[in-house]
């Protein structure tokens, strides 16, 4: 199973995020030239695009963990069922 | 000969021996409580007693209020305390520093000296807690497969940030082998690098159902998880080891879900809000850097004769490429609009304008810019700069009013 760190152009969503914040952080002390601010403003519209793409996925996806009998560990599907609480 | 003791000495003796006695002077008590009474002075007097026999017993009020229960009749309980003698009655009593209901005794006992032996070792300190991810991945829960607190967490996780994977690791959670299925899930767990943060838990229950999460083993497996933990054990009021160890700690596996996810509403709107501020200080950054391209356009409209002070020509040519290597780097720097701007500057120029065959007259002394007729009488001596050099003229004569289109201005202005 991929971790979702996969996706979001080699970030994950929670990296994603920083990055942005700290873009957004930069432009606004205006310390950047304007060549420089404008190529962080476009590194920063695609992290949002791909952000907002992340947060569009509309499935949780459920997995169980077991370990096979050479010790190594995959994943199963899961299904709930109704037992003894 | 007959050794005769007074009351008091009789008295002395007996407490000596029973205040010296070395297991009396530290004792655990089990027996049942009678004749309680809480007396206005906020002690409590009772007698503890079993099938043949009874004790007194006194607890003062500083020790009394932290009892987490109301001993009354009836009640068996655990006693600690020190046995001493009361000479003024002769009463041999039991003073209580601790009480609890013997129900659980040995076991809530050993729960106590667990707790203040992990806590001696700083596995419940606060700075070993860590951060929640704030946007996790994969959350693992640790728990039965079977029971309401899977069911729970798949229920909120699902509802606030779907985009998450739960990975559930089964394991028991009450009965001998839960402490050692719980310590071996939360091995899968730390084996496996995908996974953000680990809810370990169970629903509602008892207290003796809950009793694998005050094992040792589950503790330090816990203390060991290489991701945060939140433990989730289903009890509201009571903590567990478990709950004191985990970097979080919810009273139940909806609270635990809660705490572990975003609300996807909520991240949206910090998104919207992050791109809204992206675009201003962009916008910010273009509109500052055209102020300053219009300053120097204008400054360098203005100061531009006066940098004519050697020859002329190669004066006017410095100049002109001083405007124009400053025009380009903005433009290389910039975007279109910018691009519009330097343009508009260029036509605005006074080297356009002479090479449209303007040229600009000037006083050769101070070299100020002769704008009007007034400023010079005839017989002054005038420079005249044109594109390709300057001229040196004598005022031959001075006409007022404006040229318009179509009239010939060949006196006091250039071309002469």
């Amino acid at each position: 199973m991929q971790g979702e760190g996969a996706t979001a152009g080699k970030l994950g969503f929670e990296q994603a995020m920083a990055e942005l914040e700290r873009i957004v952080s930069v432009l606004e002390s205006g310390e950047l030239g304007l060549e420089d601010a404008l190529e962080a403003f476009e590194k920063g519209m695609s992290l949002v695009r791909a952000c907002q793409e992340k947060l569009s996925q509309a499935e949780t996806r459920i997995a169980k963990l077991v370990e096979m009998k050479d010790g190594s560990l995959a994943t199963e599907p899961f299904r709930v069922e109704e037992g003894p609480g | 000969m007959l050794t005769i003791y007074s009351v008091s000495d009789v008295s002395r003796r007996i407490k000596q021996i029973v205040e010296g006695d070395p297991v009396l002077a530290g004792v655990w008590v089990r027996g049942e409580v009678s004749n309680f009474t809480l007396h206005s002075s906020g002690h409590m007097y009772f007698s503890l007693k079993d099938a043949s026999a009874r004790i007194r017993c006194v607890m003062f009020r500083g020790r009394n209020s932290r009892l987490a229960f109301t001993p009354a009749d009836g009640m068996l309980v655990l006693a600690f305390g020190s046995v001493g003698m009361y000479e003024k009655s002769g009463d041999v009593q039991l003073y209580v520093e601790d009480m609890m209901p013997a129900g659980t005794g040995s076991l809530y006992l050993g729960f106590l000296q667990l707790r203040d032996k992990l806590a001696r070792e700083g596995l419940f300190d606060q700075a070993r807690k860590r951060q929640l991810p704030r946007f996790p991945a994969v959350v693992a829960a640790v728990t039965s497969p079977t029971g309401a607190a899977i069911r729970d967490i798949i229920t909120v996780i699902s509802r606030r940030t779907p985009g998450t994977t739960v990975l559930v690791v089964p394991a028991q959670v009450q009965g001998d082998e839960a402490p050692e299925s719980i310590v071996k899930a939360l091995d899968m767990v730390n084996r496996t690098a995908l996974v953000d943060v680990v809810i370990v838990g169970r629903g509602g229950g008892s207290i003796e159902e809950l009793w694998a999460f005050n094992d040792e083993r589950v503790a330090r497996a816990i203390a060991a998880c290489r991701v945060p933990v939140i433990s989730a054990v289903g009890h509201e009021t009571d903590f567990t080891i478990a709950d004191f160890v985990a970097d979080r700690r919810a009273p139940t596996p909806s609270a635990a879900a809660e705490m572990a996810t975003p609300d996807l509403a909520e991240v949206r709107r910090d998104v919207a809000q992050l791109a809204l501020r992206l675009d201003a200080a962009a916008r910010g950054v273009v509109a500052r850097c055209r102020e300053r391209l219009e300053l120097a356009a204008r400054s360098h409209v203005l100061r531009f004769p006066l940098e004519l002070t050697r020859e002329p020509r190669q004066a006017l040519a410095e100049a002109e490429e001083r405007v124009r290597a400053s025009v380009l780097r903005t433009l290389q720097a910039g975007r279109e609009r910018l691009g519009v701007l330097a343009a508009g500057l260029e036509a605005r120029s006074p080297l356009g304008t002479l090479a449209r065959g303007y040229g600009i007259v000037r006083t050769p002394v101070d070299r100020k810019i002769v704008r009007s007729v007034a400023s010079v009488s005839v017989g002054d001596r005038v420079e005249v700069v044109l594109a390709d050099g300057a001229l040196g003229c004598d005022v031959a004569a001075v006409e007022e009013g404006r040229p318009d289109a179509g009239r010939r201005c060949d006196r006091g202005q250039a071309g002469l």
